[in-house]
């Protein structure tokens, strides 16, 4: 019977969850294929979601110093890097050529309505986040310094060494 | 007995709700699952100057600040959520957003392919030439629709919108009201298809082939306002007469988007009926914008080549509307986008009157394990952008007289004045693993009279941009800037006024340093030498806290434009402390 009642009680807290859920709106990735966080998060593997414009230096730097390591990591964990542009109106058209230019073998995703942006409440670029394998967000943080992208595979290896555990 | 009896009903009831289900994989009860969001973001501005930003009483005001606080609460099907602001004491430069209150307020139910929000939306038709919705807070923009917004997705490749509504102007109407009673603004109602007609046809889809096609149409419907500035028209009797603008105006646009391979081809145009507003100097006739772009982008390569005209192309929800207020349309300017301090000193506001634009980028990255190149490879960029008003075919008439007519008739092809050029080159090479280094040049032309409002010349600039990123330790991280900005009228040439408008050459010095990944600590100079010969230093010192930020600064920033995204304000010259706060729950 008490086993009964505190199972109830314990599923009642997890009416409201504090882990806020990915926002749900479709976007576009640079081949036209319309996808969803959700979708592409939470699948198993880890993922530095990573939100940059082609005018944003700061965010080309850190993305280009990832692509040098990017293979070394997927290799060591399996790591995901999803690229979000949240360039606007016509600036759309030159994320592909940047992209191509710099080899990246990211995933690209166009967020030019700002959907993204806003519902994840980003108020500059670059803005990194790093998700589990199972979809926990584990990291949040806005600013590029060099150096801080070791920041980012570090997470990655505590969260998949407490889940061995 | 009695405890048995309470709880197995609730137990029952909460799983009949599926509001909780142990059994369920993680995806699925997380969809059971209702979650929040919780975002607080603070801008504030403390005054030291006792001569600067005074109140209507010719005091000093010390404090401002622009406040939001954003909730959301997300579930399977329902989304709800609301922004307040608070901002009694805006910023400098952002008095139009004088106010408080809630300023955003929607409730989203989704189910299979239907979407449909009721309150405040954002949004945008193509690329915006037509309609877009959308908050940027460092301009203080924020033309939310509200009223119902529905999104159709019923098979792949289709979208179809559909909205209707009232756009925000600050904080001019009641909590939940649609319109400011005194002066009302216009009501819009739109529709936007767009459709990847490449997934439908087989041998597009499996040659890799994509090919997509929007068509968008919106209207405005806005009553005549006694109190807009009038045009008084004299008739054949004598008597005055008084505009009455078109109460239905109709937007209608298209746009393709061609993609095979490396090669990308996309365009989009659009047409006003007649909508004698403020801005176009309540002139008759139809407003047209259209936009080609073309790129070549394959592995280490890219190239990049666009125009775009646009005529009389400035739409407001208020035909008597100023400044950013109520933009139904957003055209960015067709330029890069530029960062650096210097280059962006005076950047182009997109002329939607009239202008015709061109541009125009490359890229390409060199090989790497090179002698020359270097090891990690050594990465060009070449852009150029130049930007020109229409050709009139008749040159004698004066503005003024052009109230009440079709207004001034333009050729489509011919280039008039010039209003603005872009053009530079940018190299990036890693030196090391711990050193690397940007080394850029930009000429840019700007017609001051055009952009800016003020002045007759076009300032000619070169500018030259070293940057260099130090990896010191796996700690600490150093990055430094010098910039010069050299104007081609100097010294004698210029006015004492110019110089006091701070024409002429400008240094640019930053230092950054960056500890632990969490605090970036920054010193910086803007120099005009060559002008009013005054310094404009900055220290900052910014500190991450998980997924928070704060950003203290203390310093001189310059009087000058804010642009962001083709649309700009005036910022005053501040002297003072500057908090930025950004939490997140």
């Amino acid at each position: 019977m008490k086993k009964v009642v505190l199972v109830a009680l314990l599923s009642l807290f997890t009416f409201v969850t504090i882990q806020a859920q990915l926002p749900k709106c479709p976007v576009q990735d640079i081949d036209g294929k319309k996808v969803t966080l959700p979708q592409l998060i939470g699948k198993g593997k880890p993922v530095i979601l990573s939100f940059f414009a082609t005018w944003c230096k700061p965010c080309i730097n850190e993305l280009t110093t990832i692509a040098d390591y990017y293979e070394d990591w997927q290799e060591e964990t399996g790591v995901e890097l999803i690229a979000v542009s949240i360039d606007q109106g016509a600036d759309v058209r030159k994320v592909k050529p940047l992209v191509r230019s710099k080899e990246w073998s990211y995933q690209v995703l166009l967020d030019s309505n700002g959907d993204l942006k806003q519902q994840l409440s980003i108020p500059a670029v670059p803005t990194v986040f790093v998700f589990s394998a199972e979809g926990k967000q584990l990291y949040r943080h806005t600013g590029y310094t060099p150096g801080s992208e070791q920041q980012l595979i570090r997470i990655i290896r505590d969260s998949l060494k407490s889940t061995k555990k | 007995m009695k405890k048995q009896f309470f709880l197995t009903p609730l137990l029952v009831g909460l799983f009949a709700t599926n509001i909780i289900s142990p059994k369920a994989e993680a995806q699925e009860e997380k969809d059971n699952l209702f979650s929040y969001r919780i975002a607080l973001q603070n801008e504030s501005h403390y005054n030291l100057r006792k001569d600067n930003l005074l109140d209507s009483n010719g005091k000093p005001m010390r404090f401002m600040s622009n406040n939001y606080l954003d909730l959301w609460l997300q579930s399977k099907y329902l989304d709800a959520g609301t922004r307040v602001e608070y901002m009694p004491h805006p910023l400098p430069g952002l008095e139009m957003t004088k106010g408080y209150g809630v300023a955003n307020i929607f409730i989203r139910g989704r189910y299979e392919w239907v979407q449909l929000t009721l309150g405040d939306s954002y949004d945008q038709f193509g690329t915006g030439l037509l309609f877009r919705a959308y908050e940027d807070r460092i301009l203080g923009i924020d033309n939310s629709l509200r009223g119902a917004h529905l999104l159709l997705t019923p098979f792949e490749g289709l979208q179809i919108k559909a909205l209707t509504g009232v756009q925000r102007n600050h904080f001019d109407r009641p909590l939940l009201g649609f319109n400011n009673k005194e002066h009302a603004r216009g009501i819009l109602s739109g529709v936007d298809l767009n459709a990847q007609f490449s997934q439908w046809i087989k041998p597009l889809k499996e040659n890799d082939y994509f090919a997509s096609l929007g068509f968008s149409f919106i209207n405005k419907s806005e009553r005549d306002n006694k109190d807009l500035k009038n045009i008084y028209l004299k008739n054949e009797a004598g008597q005055t007469l008084r505009l009455i603008g078109p109460l239905q105006v109709q937007g209608y646009s298209g746009r393709f988007l061609f993609q095979k391979g490396d090669f990308e081809l996309s365009g989009e145009g659009a047409i006003k009926t007649s909508d004698p507003n403020r801005n176009n100097r309540y002139t008759y006739k139809n407003g047209t914008v259209a936009m080609l772009m073309a790129s070549y982008a394959t592995k280490g390569m890219s190239f990049l080549l666009g125009a775009r005209r646009a005529e009389n192309f400035d739409f407001r929800s208020d035909r008597g509307a100023t400044l950013n207020d109520v933009r139904i349309n957003h055209l960015l300017p067709f330029t890069p986008q530029e960062s650096y301090s210097l280059v962006a000193l005076r950047p182009y506001a997109t002329q939607a009157q009239g202008e015709w634009a061109f541009q125009s980028e490359g890229r390409w990255s060199s090989p790497k394990k090179s002698s020359f190149w270097g090891k990690y490879g050594t990465q060009f960029r070449l852009f150029a952008s130049y930007i020109t008003g229409l050709k009139p075919l008749e040159t004698n008439t004066s503005t003024t007289e052009e109230e009440g007519t079709l207004g001034r008739e333009n050729a489509f092809w011919g280039l008039g004045t010039k209003y603005f050029h872009d053009y530079g080159v940018e190299v990036t090479r890693k030196f090391t693993p711990n050193y690397s280094a940007v080394l850029s040049y930009y000429n840019q032309a700007y017609n001051e009279s055009v952009i800016a409002q003020h002045g007759t010349d076009i300032v000619q600039s070169h500018i030259w941009v070293y940057e260099g990123k130090h990896k010191v330790s796996s700690n600490f991280s150093l990055r430094t800037e010098l910039q010069y900005l050299h104007d081609t009228k100097t010294g004698e040439a210029l006015s004492d006024e110019q110089k006091e408008e701070e024409r002429g050459d400008w240094a640019f010095g930053l230092i950054e340093i960056g500890i632990m990944s969490d605090w970036i600590i920054s010193l910086s100079d803007q120099y005009n030498l060559g002008g009013g010969k005054r310094h404009y230093p900055l220290l900052s010192l910014a500190k991450t806290f998980g997924a928070n930020r704060v950003q203290l600064s203390a310093g001189k920033t310059r009087a000058g434009i804010n642009c962001s995204g083709g649309v700009c304000r005036y910022v005053p010259e501040t002297s003072g402390i500057n908090l930025s706060v950004s939490l997140n729950f």
